[in-house]
C-alpha cells in the first residue's frame, strides 16, 4: 500500500481557486508544495481586510485559511536561471494545479510534463484555456456575472425592496472555491489512477465560468426547451421563502404537503390555514401572496432561535439566516467538530478554525501544519524532493534565486496543531 | 487518425447511488463524468421526484436529465426484504455507496455504515444531510434555501442596508460538488491505505466552508462583516453598472495601475490625476460618487463593447448574462459547453461536463429511464441467472 503523503501535489497560482483545490488535497494527507515568486508573493498574504491583529503572524487570515497544511517554496520566477528548478518540480509532481498567471510563465513546461512524465495538470482560469475569452482575466465575483445566476439576483423579497438596483453578485470567493472543489475532485480522481498504476498524463482545463454555469444547468434546459428566461422579477418562491422575524430573517421551505402540515401545526393550527384554498401545492401556489402575508405576520413576533426550535419540533424546513458569529457559536457545528484547533505559528495560541464539512478519518481533526511563511520549506523541498545537495541550495540562496524562510525547515510533529478535543 | 482513449480516471470504480433530488445526484453525476460506474437505485413507488410523474412513460424530465447523465438505473423496492439483500450484495461488490436520506434510513434497512464497513473495510460509505447525522440539529429537514441561510452565505450576500439573499438551486449544486470531492478523497484514501471510511457530510457546513475566511476572521478578530452589495472590501471601484440597451456590466479595479487604465478608457484624465484617488484607500472612501461617475460612462455604451474594451485593457469585467444570452455566447458555444438532450420528444440543452481534457470535452450519456439497467446490473455485477432475476421480479423486489 502507498501512503497519501507520497503523492506530490504542486500548487502554482495565486487564485483562490487553485489554493482551495490544493488545500483539500493537503487536508486529505497529500504532500502539497505551494510555489511562490520571490518578487511577487501570493497577494493574499497582505490582505488588509483579513489582516491578523498586530501581535499575530505575518500573513493574513485569508492566506492561512487557504494554505494550512502545505509546504511553501519561494523561487525567483522572473529569471531564466530558475527555470530548470521549476521544471524539476513540475516533473516530480503527480498532480499540478496551475492558474492563469503561472500558465503564462510555465505553460510549455507543464504540457511537456503531461506528455513525458505522466503528470496530470489541472488549470483553473476565469474563462478557460481556449476560446475567444481565454486571454481575459477576472475575479470569481466578476465571472459570476457571466454565468447566469447574477441575472436572477436578488429575487423574492430582495427584488421587491430594490427593483431598480443592479443585479447582485454573490459575496466572497465562493465562485473560486467551487472551481477549486471541482479541480480537487478531478485531481484526486487522477491520483486514484496513480495509486493503481493506471494513469496517463492529461491537461485538464477548468473554466470558472463553466463550473459556475453548471450549477445552474436548469436555466439552460428551461430556456432551450420552453424558452423560459428566469429573471429577478420571476425568481421568487410561490409561497414561503425569506421572511423578516423579530431579530433578523428566516427561511421557510414548506415544499411538500407533509411540510405544509408541519408548518400549520407549528403555527398552532390557525383557522385561516384550514381553508380549502390552501389544500394542495397547486392551490397554495395560486394563493401564495396571502399565505406569505400571514406567515410574515406570525414570524415577526418570534426570534430566529424560537423559529428554529419550532421547526425542529415539528420537522418543518425552517432555518434562520445566520451571521458568522452565530455560526461560530453553533452547538451543532461544535458537536460535529467542524471547528478544528489551529496554531497559526509557533508560539501563537491555539484557536478554533473552520474545517471541512466531513472527515475521512479521526486524523482530519487536526491541521498538519500552519500555512507556510514565505519560503519556509524551500530548503526541505529542494533537498528531499529534488535531491539537491546542501551546497547547491546554499549557492542558489546566495545568488538570490531562492528564498529560504526564517522558520525551522524541519517537518516534525512539533508543527502539527493539536487535535481537536 | 486513431482517437485517443478517453481519460476516465475512475474507470473500474463502482458506486451505488441512493441519492435523489439535486445535491446528491449532482455529486454522483460528477463521479460518473470521471468514468465511475454509477448505479442509481430507485423504485416504482419511490422514484427520484425530479423524474416528474407527469413525464411517464418516459420517466425522465429535463430536471432529472440535468443531474443524472451517464448513470445506470436499477429498480429495487427497498420495502421488500429480498431487495434489501440485493442492495447489500451490490454495495459490497462496489467501492462506494452514497445517500442523501434523512439520518437513520439506511440503518433501518440494516445498511448502517458500521455494518457495511465491518464487512468490507475498504468501502466508502457517504451520506449527505442538512446538518449531519449527529448533534442537536441532525433531524433538521432542509433544502438549498435553508443551507444557504444557516451556512452563512445568504446573510453575507445582499445590498447594503437591505435584507440577506435567497440563493437556491446553485447552493444544492455547490453542496453536491463538495460531496463528490469528499467521496473521491475517500476513494483515494481507500486506495492508498486499504481503509475505507464513513463520510457524514453536512450541507450547512459545506456552505460555511465556502465562506470560511469570514468565519476565520471572526474567530481571529471578532469581525462580523456587514452586507456590502456589489462592492468589495479591498477593491474599488467594484460593482455592476448599467449599460446602453438595458444590459449590465460587472467591473473590478484590482489595483492602482488598473485604475489609471480605466480612467484613460473613460477619457477622464482629471480622475487619473487626482491624488486622493490614486490609491485604493482613497477610492474606497469615495465609492458613492465614483460609482455614479462610472455608471454615467457605462450607460453610454453597449455591454459587449465595454466588456471587450475593458478586458483588452487588462481590467476585470464581464457582462451580466441570462439564459438566452448564455446559449448563444460565442465563447461558450465555441468551447462546446452545452450538451443536447431530448426528453419526451422535447429537444433541449443542458450544460455538459465542466472540464476539458487535452482539448476535448468528454461526452456524457443520456440519463437512464427508471430501471432501464436492472437486468444487466444484476447479471453483470451480481452474476444472477435469468431464472433468479425472474423470481425476484415475481416477488416484487424489483418494482
Amino acid at each position: 500500500m502507498a501512503s497519501l503523503h507520497e503523492l506530490i501535489v504542486l500548487e502554482m497560482g495565486y487564485g483562490p481557486g487553485v489554493a482551495f483545490a490544493a488545500r483539500l488535497l493537503a487536508d486529505a494527507g497529500c504532500t502539497v508544495v505551494k510555489v511562490e515568486d520571490a518578487r511577487n508573493p501570493d497577494p493574499t498574504r497582505k490582505s488588509s481586510f483579513f489582516a491578523w491583529p498586530e501581535s499575530s503572524p505575518e500573513s493574513s487570515v485569508l492566506f492561512h485559511y487557504l494554505n494550512s497544511s502545505k509546504l511553501g517554496v519561494c523561487v525567483d520566477c522572473r529569471t531564466e536561471a530558475t527555470r530548470e528548478l521549476i521544471r524539476s518540480l513540475i516533473q516530480r509532481a503527480d498532480l499540478v494545479f496551475i492558474d492563469r498567471a503561472f500558465l503564462e510563465l510555465y505553460g510549455s513546461m507543464v504540457h511537456e510534463a503531461v506528455r513525458s512524465a505522466g503528470t496530470v495538470a489541472v488549470a483553473v482560469t476565469p474563462f478557460g484555456a481556449t476560446g475567444p475569452y481565454s486571454e481575459y482575466d477576472a475575479t470569481g465575483r466578476i465571472v459570476f456575472a457571466a454565468a447566469g445566476e447574477a441575472s436572477m439576483l436578488p429575487g423574492g423579497l430582495g427584488y421587491e425592496l430594490f427593483p431598480d438596483a443592479p443585479p447582485l453578485l454573490v459575496r466572497g470567493r465562493v465562485v473560486d472555491y467551487i472551481a477549486g472543489t471541482v479541480a480537487a475532485l478531478v485531481g484526486a480522481a487522477s491520483l486514484c489512477g496513480v495509486l493503481v498504476g493506471e494513469h496517463r498524463g492529461a491537461f485538464i482545463d477548468i473554466a470558472e465560468q463553466e463550473t459556475e454555469l453548471s450549477l445552474n444547468r436548469w436555466l439552460i434546459s428551461q430556456y432551450t426547451a420552453f424558452e423560459w428566461v428566469e429573471s429577478r422579477a420571476t425568481r421568487a418562491y410561490r409561497y414561503g421563502g425569506m421572511m423578516p422575524c423579530k431579530d433578523g430573517y428566516v427561511m421557510f421551505q414548506p415544499t411538500t404537503d407533509w411540510h405544509w402540515t408541519a408548518l400549520v401545526r407549528m403555527m398552532g393550527n390557525p383557522e385561516w390555514a384550514q381553508d380549502a384554498r390552501f389544500a394542495d401545492v397547486a392551490s397554495r401556489a395560486e394563493h401564495g401572496r396571502e399565505i406569505n402575508q400571514r406567515l410574515r405576520e406570525w414570524a415577526s413576533g418570534l426570534t430566529k432561535a424560537e423559529l428554529l426550535t419550532l421547526g425542529l419540533e415539528h420537522e418543518c424546513p425552517v432555518g434562520p439566516f445566520r451571521r458568522v458569529d452565530e455560526i461560530a457559536d453553533c452547538d451543532q457545528l461544535r458537536a460535529r467538530g467542524f471547528f478544528r484547533q489551529y496554531r497559526p505559528s509557533q508560539g501563537a495560541l491555539v484557536m478554533p478554525w473552520p474545517g471541512l464539512p466531513f472527515r475521512l478519518s479521526e486524523e482530519d481533526a487536526s491541521v498538519r501544519r500552519p500555512a507556510p511563511a514565505l519560503g519556509e520549506h524551500t530548503r526541505h523541498v529542494l533537498s528531499d524532493l529534488l535531491g539537491l545537495p546542501a551546497e547547491k541550495i546554499d549557492e542558489l540562496e546566495r545568488l538570490g534565486l531562492i528564498l529560504c524562510g526564517p522558520r525551522s525547515q524541519k517537518l516534525d510533529d512539533g508543527q502539527r496543531s493539536e487535535s481537536h478535543e | 487518425m486513431q482517437r485517443k482513449e478517453s481519460w476516465n480516471p475512475l474507470k473500474g470504480t463502482r458506486i451505488v447511488d441512493f441519492t435523489f433530488q439535486g445535491a446528491g445526484p449532482h455529486a454522483s453525476m460528477l463521479l460518473a463524468f470521471l468514468g465511475a460506474e454509477v448505479i442509481k437505485v430507485e423504485s416504482e413507488t419511490r422514484p427520484d421526484p425530479t423524474r416528474g410523474r407527469e413525464n411517464r412513460p418516459y420517466t425522465r424530465s429535463l430536471l432529472f436529465e440535468d443531474v443524472n447523465l451517464s448513470k445506470r438505473s436499477l429498480r429495487l423496492n427497498m420495502k421488500h426484504p429480498e431487495a434489501v439483500a440485493v442492495a447489500r450484495r451490490l454495495i459490497l461488490a462496489s467501492d462506494a455507496v452514497m445517500d442523501n436520506f434523512r439520518p437513520g434510513v439506511m440503518e433501518r434497512w440494516g445498511l448502517s455504515p458500521s455494518s457495511l464497513l465491518e464487512e468490507k473495510p475498504s468501502l466508502v460509505v457517504a451520506s449527505l444531510s442538512a446538518a449531519g447525522s449527529g448533534g442537536p440539529l441532525s433531524h433538521l429537514p432542509g433544502y438549498a434555501g435553508i443551507f444557504n441561510a444557516m451556512g452563512g452565505l445568504g446573510e453575507l450576500t445582499g445590498y447594503q442596508g437591505g435584507p440577506p439573499t435567497e440563493l437556491r438551486t446553485s447552493v444544492d449544486m455547490r453542496v453536491g460538488a463538495v460531496f463528490a470531492a469528499a467521496v473521491v478523497l475517500g476513494l483515494l484514501r481507500a486506495r492508498a491505505t486499504g481503509r475505507g471510511c464513513r463520510i457524514d457530510l453536512s450541507a450547512i457546513e459545506a456552505v460555511s466552508m465556502l465562506i470560511g475566511e469570514y468565519l476565520a476572521l471572526f474567530l481571529a478578530r471578532g469581525v462580523v462583516p456587514q452586507r456590502i452589495g456589489n462592492r468589495d472590501e479591498e477593491m474599488a471601484p467594484h460593482g455592476v453598472y448599467p449599460c446602453k440597451g438595458g444590459g449590465w456590466l460587472a467591473l473590478a479595479v484590482r489595483g492602482d495601475e488598473e485604475w489609471r487604465r480605466l480612467c484613460r478608457l473613460m477619457g477622464r484624465d482629471d480622475l487619473a490625476g487626482r491624488q486622493d484617488l490614486a490609491h485604493v484607500e482613497g477610492r474606497l472612501r469615495n465609492q458613492d460618487w465614483l460609482d455614479e461617475e462610472i455608471g454615467r460612462w457605462t450607460a453610454g455604451h453597449e455591454t459587449g463593447e465595454l466588456f471587450h474594451r475593458l478586458q483588452g485593457a487588462g481590467i476585470a469585467a464581464a457582462p451580466v448574462l441570462d439564459a438566452k444570452q448564455l446559449v448563444c455566447d460565442p465563447h461558450l458555444v465555441g468551447r462546446q459547453v452545452f450538451y443536447r438532450t431530448s426528453v419526451g420528444g422535447r429537444e433541449g440543452m443542458t450544460v455538459g461536463v465542466p472540464w476539458v481534457v487535452d482539448g476535448e470535452r468528454p461526452q456524457p450519456h443520456p440519463a437512464p429511464v427508471l430501471g432501464g439497467d436492472t437486468v444487466q446490473v444484476l447479471e453483470e455485477v451480481l452474476g444472477l441467472s435469468q431464472a433468479e432475476i425472474a423470481r425476484l421480479q415475481e416477488s416484487g423486489a424489483l418494482k
